[in-house]
């Protein structure tokens, strides 16, 4: 799974690199931080936003009673409704909107899922490569579009029905607050949410393990001497029984022993040789390997060229897409080296895989070379004190595998680089090679004019694995989290607008969250396309994006400069709303990587960020309506 | 008239509105059915829409088999299916860019869903998973399981268009093809021979493989000629080509069996008879297929073994009309020839044979345009009683020299002479002997082992090559020449090693002058020697004969995918060129559904 951004720790996500910023370049403004980020638009907002209000006031009471009016609104809200803020009031309002939810018939939502998920087999592609990757983007995605749109619908049409039949009355009639409204309403649908969520996750879960769960048998006529001309004589091979649309070759040594089958479908069994009534039986066990989470520790990358500079990027071999630099193999200095951190005897304990390597390298031939084997490579370990003794490991020689994860476990006892008398010694990785805890891995191509492609990601420790349930769980949790800005925006908008309209500003929100990084690239023009008038008029006319717009001159002008102002708008609203798809950790389930403390920490202090400000926003719509009007 | 009274009119009005407006809708909707009540079975023909569907075969269950997620999947759509269609398409681009190839295949699934019918669709995402994306991967292992899902990918879509010519053949061109021309020939024909669950798949599809072995394995070759065979089947059954060449799709099958000769003798060094019998079935099958009647676009039908038949009823009918008028042709022939520039005089009057490959070039060029008799010149020297039998001649003259030149022109396409030679050549046992010599003398000299033994089969080779080319000369000018040019330079690398010169009177000199790899080497061995430069120009392709109709000028058929397929089995024509060629413009379009 590529890891498309830069993999960070919460930290430096939170307050970036601000040494690194230059007014001037905006290149340079992503290092600004998320914390410093959100301060300057919570301020711009703070500022603007009671201004537009302030506007908005005079055009109808004046301007110093629209003056008057905000501030004793915002004033009144800081002195008055915080400091008397009630949970107990909150809950009781959280009940009515639970009950309501249910009243409204939202667990048909769950029906639907089931249903769903017994029909999937027909639309699921049984006989994938990597099933278990197409199971859990299934169950994560069904879950996840089911559930946002219940809660957009649940959250938008709730209190302008109630402001609509009156009933919210007996409510405010109440000595109750509008933020506790706001919050008891968001806490009473994500509390029916949540169910329905905890309920799908198991049930998911379920859906899951059983549909993957299979076995093989081994017949003793499948299996015959090997052909293999690089198998020891005596060596004999065979195929297990085909089941779930697939089999798996293995090979028995001429000992008699098999340990396990290959890998195929992204998984693999464990096989128990067993004699019985003097005849050899081969009991094939449950699948092992694809329901996995894998807990890589990722170093910090540097890119060296021919001559032993270091690089911005690496080569580019003409791949339209720049995730991957490369580095040119042969007698020459290119390099990629990795540094790790924290690399310490009591974490990395087992001698034998001291630095448990893993790495999904990329591979670019410019000739054809020997295509029975992949293209050779070697690793050095480094030490990154450029004062050490001993400055680097020997040369450790390996054979590209390209699109999977190679392990590649490098033991504490390794060979010393060459000496100059050509004597072989032998060191110890961290007595030698590690310094304060970081050690460098260096990786090369050696065939002359062969390339391997290299992203931060792809090189890694693989120390241990979390638990696959508990990565599944977590999924579910960025669901959740998910589920908490749609209702919370749901809940906002429909404090100041009509059920259908607010139904629709969320689901606004929603694709801009989804389509974020779509709308800046047609904005910008990476993307073809155009604004919203421009698309419409090629949309009803049928014209190509990529022809010129056919229309009048000026017609088009005027188009043109609309566009770009709503563009503007809808550019600036993809910085200010939540990105959806950058809380959707569904790929880290499929793919089998665990979802990151960090990366969670991430999500939860934006989502949480901005539930505070949607809260804040229609918590101060509702104080200031006129419901009784 | 009371309130109520006029609610409950209105009602009554709303129904027979209803009920009027749907008679035309069951007018147009009704669905065909099949009564079996009471014993009998009644059929309806249904509405008008049902019954255009039945006229031109465009009910699911006429194109093939009904897929439930599909038709529910379009059905959700409702009525957004080119939007979802458009994402996808979107979505799969994206993938594939950022090589996500499993994501890849699950949205290439999803469109075919929702585009079951939509031909180009399967012939596009089957090309991008077996070509684009195979070649991503490394591991040559990987890349054949890739081939492999574009080839699984047709014959899932021969299941929703089922007989569909054009899909059938795509699977065979596949199955051929890229099994075995891709730059991993050799491992991807020895994955496939060993590849029971392709076979278990083919057998399930109606395409026995255990009837395309050899020496107990199944052949790509072979197994792809079943399936264009198959596809054959289709069209005889009423199946329409569309836009597909008779031409060119006919040519697959023989060609399959001559690439299938080719590879047993490059690709896995077998020898004697087993080549012997693959070369006589696939000059039997390119004989066939030269029998065939084939629609050419003029209209009319040809058949491409005709072209000399064609040719002698030309002459026939021209000696005829020389009897008719008789010396016309030939006094105006004189009078041009009399009239032309003293340069090109001398040329016309002198005899083909002893013109010089200039003096034939300028000769065809220049003097043959200037002195040519049209039939209609010599009609109207006619006398006035035979002008009407000389212009009916003149017409049958100019119907059969259009038929001829139509019928060369298509045999040019495919190689028909070329390939029928070769065919004929190289089951003689001369040939099976002189490329058994070569790949073994090869296999010694890169074995490092006995290099005297390499060099008298090197030279038993070249002997037996000399003679297959003074018999067949279009074999000088092939692939399988170029080929064997690279053995010549590897036996003049093991004369050095034995400290000899290459020999000045070499047999496959010819050869060697026709090909540039052979000219460069020619060229050094001078140097080498010292011997001055040959000025002998190559003789790619000696002029035809002043008598010999052009035929290059003919229409050729318009339109047809696999126009670059017939380059490829071309001799002479860069293998390497046709692999994995991306293509631009996905269809968005969905016009058969």
């Amino acid at each position: 799974m590529p890891f498309e951004h830069h993999v960070m720790t919460y930290w430096t996500w939170l307050f970036g690199d601000p040494l690194k910023i230059r007014f001037l370049d905006a290149s340079t403004w992503g290092n600004i931080g998320f914390l410093l980020g959100a301060l300057i638009i919570l301020f711009v907002l703070s500022i603007g936003a009671p201004f537009v209000w302030f506007l908005l006031a005079a055009v109808k009471h004046g301007p110093s009673e629209a003056f008057y009016l905000v501030a004793r609104a915002m004033y009144g809200g800081v002195t008055d409704d915080l400091p008397r803020y009630s949970f107990r009031r909150t809950f009781a309002v959280a009940r009515v909107a639970i009950q309501e939810a249910i009243r409204n018939k939202v667990l048909i939502g769950f029906g639907v899922f089931l249903l769903l998920l017994l029909f999937a087999g027909l639309f699921l592609d049984v006989e994938n490569v990597n099933p278990a990757r197409t199971y859990l983007s299934i169950v994560l995605a069904t879950t996840n579009y089911l559930l946002l749109v219940m809660t957009l619908f649940l959250s938008a049409f709730s209190l302008p029905n109630d402001i609509k039949n009156r009933t919210i009355y007996t409510v405010v009639t109440k000595p109750i607050r509008a933020g506790e409204i706001v919050l008891g309403r968001v806490a009473g649908f994500m509390a029916v949410a949540t169910l329905m969520l905890v309920a799908m996750c198991a049930i998911s879960y379920v859906f899951v393990w059983r549909g993957l769960s299979h076995t093989h048998t081994i017949s003793t006529e499948d299996i015959r001497d090997s052909t293999s001309d690089k198998a020891p004589p005596g060596t004999r091979e065979g195929i297990t029984s085909t089941d779930q649309h697939h089999h798996h070759t293995f090979r028995i040594e001429k000992n008699g022993t098999l340990s396990e089958v290959d890998q195929m479908g992204g998984h693999f069994h464990r096989v128990d040789v067993v004699s019985a009534g003097g005849q050899t039986v081969y009991r094939v066990g449950a699948n092992r390997g694809d329901l996995i989470a894998r807990a890589p520790v990722f170093g910090s990358l540097m890119l060296y060229g021919r001559d032993g500079t270091a690089m911005e990027q690496g080569i580019n071999v003409g791949d339209e897409w720049m995730y991957r630099g490369f580095i040119e193999g042969g007698n020459n200095r290119s390099a990629a080296v990795w540094t790790f951190t924290n690399v310490t005897p009591e974490r990395y304990s087992d001698p034998k895989a001291a630095l448990p390597l893993e790495m999904n390298l990329a591979v670019f031939r410019t000739y054809k070379g020997d295509i029975e084997r992949g293209v050779l490579g070697e690793i050095t370990i480094r030490n990154p004190n450029p004062d050490a003794k001993v400055k680097s490991s020997g040369p450790i020689p390996f054979e590209s595998r390209e699109f999977r994860a190679h392990r590649f476990p490098i033991p504490r006892e390794l060979n010393a680089a060459p000496a100059a008398d050509g004597r072989a010694r032998k060191i110890d990785l961290f007595r030698d090679l590690v310094h304060e805890g970081q050690v460098e891995v260096s990786i090369r191509c050696v065939e002359n004019s062969q390339y391997f492609g290299v992203a931060q990601a792809d090189v890694y420790l693989r120390p241990s694995d979390s638990v696959f349930a508990v990565n599944f769980a977590k999924g579910f949790f960025s669901i959740w989290l998910q589920m908490l800005l749609v209702t919370t925006f749901g809940v906002m908008f429909s404090t100041f607008l009509s059920g259908p309209v607010a139904a629709l500003a969320t689901a606004g929100t929603l694709v801009v969250g989804l389509f974020g990084g779509f709308i800046r690239d047609v904005t910008t023009g990476v993307a073809y396309g155009g604004g919203p008038i421009e698309s419409f008029i090629r949309m009803v006319l049928q014209q190509n994006v990529m022809t010129d717009l056919e229309v009048a001159g000026w017609m088009d002008q005027v188009i043109k400069v609309c566009d770009k102002i709503m563009m503007g708008v809808i550019y600036a609203m993809t910085f200010v709303l939540p990105n959806y798809l950058q809380l959707d950790t569904s790929q880290f389930v499929a793919s089998g990587y665990d979802i990151y403390a960090d990366l969670l920490g991430q999500h939860v202090t934006s989502t949480l960020l901005y539930f505070a400000g949607a809260a804040v926003v229609g918590y101060f719509f509702l104080k200031t309506r006129e419901i009784a009007g | 008239m009371n309130f109520q009274n006029a609610s409950f009119v209105r009602k009554i009005g709303y129904l027979a509105a209803i009920a009027v407006l749907l008679l035309p809708i069951a007018y147009l909707s009704q669905p065909a059915t099949i009564s079996r009540a009471g014993g009998g079975s009644n059929v309806s023909a249904g509405g008008k829409l049902a019954k255009l569907r039945t006229e031109y075969n465009l009910s699911q269950a006429e194109l093939g088999e009904i897929d439930p997620a599909s038709e529910t999947m379009k059905l959700a759509t409702v009525g957004l299916r080119g939007v979802a269609v458009n994402i996808l398409w979107t979505s799969a681009i994206h993938y594939q860019k950022v090589k996500d190839f499993n994501n890849l295949e699950l949205t290439v699934k999803q469109i075919i869903r929702l585009q079951p019918n939509f031909l180009k669709v399967w012939d596009f995402q089957a090309h991008n998973l077996s070509y684009n994306t195979s070649v991503e991967f490394d591991n040559y292992r990987d890349r054949y399981q890739w081939v492999k899902k574009g080839i699984a990918f047709l014959i899932l879509g021969t299941q929703y268009n089922r007989d569909e010519p054009g899909l059938l053949n795509s699977v065979g061109w596949f199955v051929g093809q890229k099994m075995g021309r891709s730059d991993e020939n050799r491992q991807f024909r020895r994955l496939f021979k060993e590849d029971r669950d392709l076979h278990a798949e083919f057998f399930k599809h109606g395409v026995d493989v255990d009837r395309a072995t050899v020496l107990g394995k199944p052949d790509s070759w072979l197994v792809s000629r079943l399936w264009y065979l198959k596809g054959e089947d289709a069209v005889a059954r009423g199946k329409p080509l569309r836009l597909k060449s008779p031409l060119l799709y006919y040519n697959s099958a023989p060609m399959a069996l001559i690439n299938h000769a080719t590879a047993l003798e490059q690709d896995d060094a077998i020898f004697g008879q087993t080549a012997q019998f693959a070369w006589e079935r696939a000059d039997a099958s390119w004989k066939d297929y030269g029998r065939r009647d084939l629609l050419a676009s003029a209209g009319f039908m040809i058949r491409l073994n005709s072209v000399e038949e064609f040719r002698q009823k030309l002459l026939d009918l021209q000696t005829e009309m020389d009897r008719l008028v008789p010396g016309v042709r030939e006094k105006l022939k004189q009078e041009r020839i009399a009239a032309l520039d003293p340069r090109l005089r001398v040329i016309a009057e002198k005899d083909y044979q002893q013109q010089s490959p200039m003096e034939r070039m300028i000769n065809m060029h220049e003097v043959i345009p200037r002195i040519r008799v049209s039939e209609e010149e010599v009609v109207a020297q006619a006398s006035k009683e035979k002008r009407t039998a000389a212009r009916d001649l003149a017409d049958r003259i100019a119907s059969m020299g259009e038929v001829m030149q139509t019928t060369s022109s298509y045999g040019g396409i495919v190689n028909y002479e070329y390939w029928k030679a070769r065919c004929e050549a190289e089951q003689l046992e001369i040939a099976l002997n002189a490329r058994e010599l070569v790949v073994k003398a090869d296999r010694i000299r890169r074995a490092s082992g006995q290099l005297s033994d390499a060099r008298k089969m090197y030279e038993e080779a070249w002997e037996n090559w000399a003679q297959l080319f003074e018999k067949y000369p279009v074999l000088l000018d092939s692939v399988q020449g170029q080929e064997l040019v690279q053995s010549v330079i590897h036996y003049r690398e093991l004369l050095d090693q034995l400290g000899e010169d290459f020999p000045a009177d070499f047999r496959l000199n010819t050869l060697l002058e026709q090909v540039h790899e052979g000219r460069m080497l020619l060229e050094e061995l001078r140097v080498v020697q010292g011997t001055p430069s040959s000025t002998t120009p190559p003789q790619n392709e000696p002029p035809k004969s002043p008598d010999a109709p052009e035929s290059n000028n003919a229409p050729v058929p318009k339109d047809d995918s696999k126009s670059d397929k017939n380059e490829k089995d071309k001799p002479g024509t860069d293998k390497a060129k046709v692999e994995s060629t991306p293509r631009a413009n996905p269809p968005q379009s969905d016009t058969n559904d």
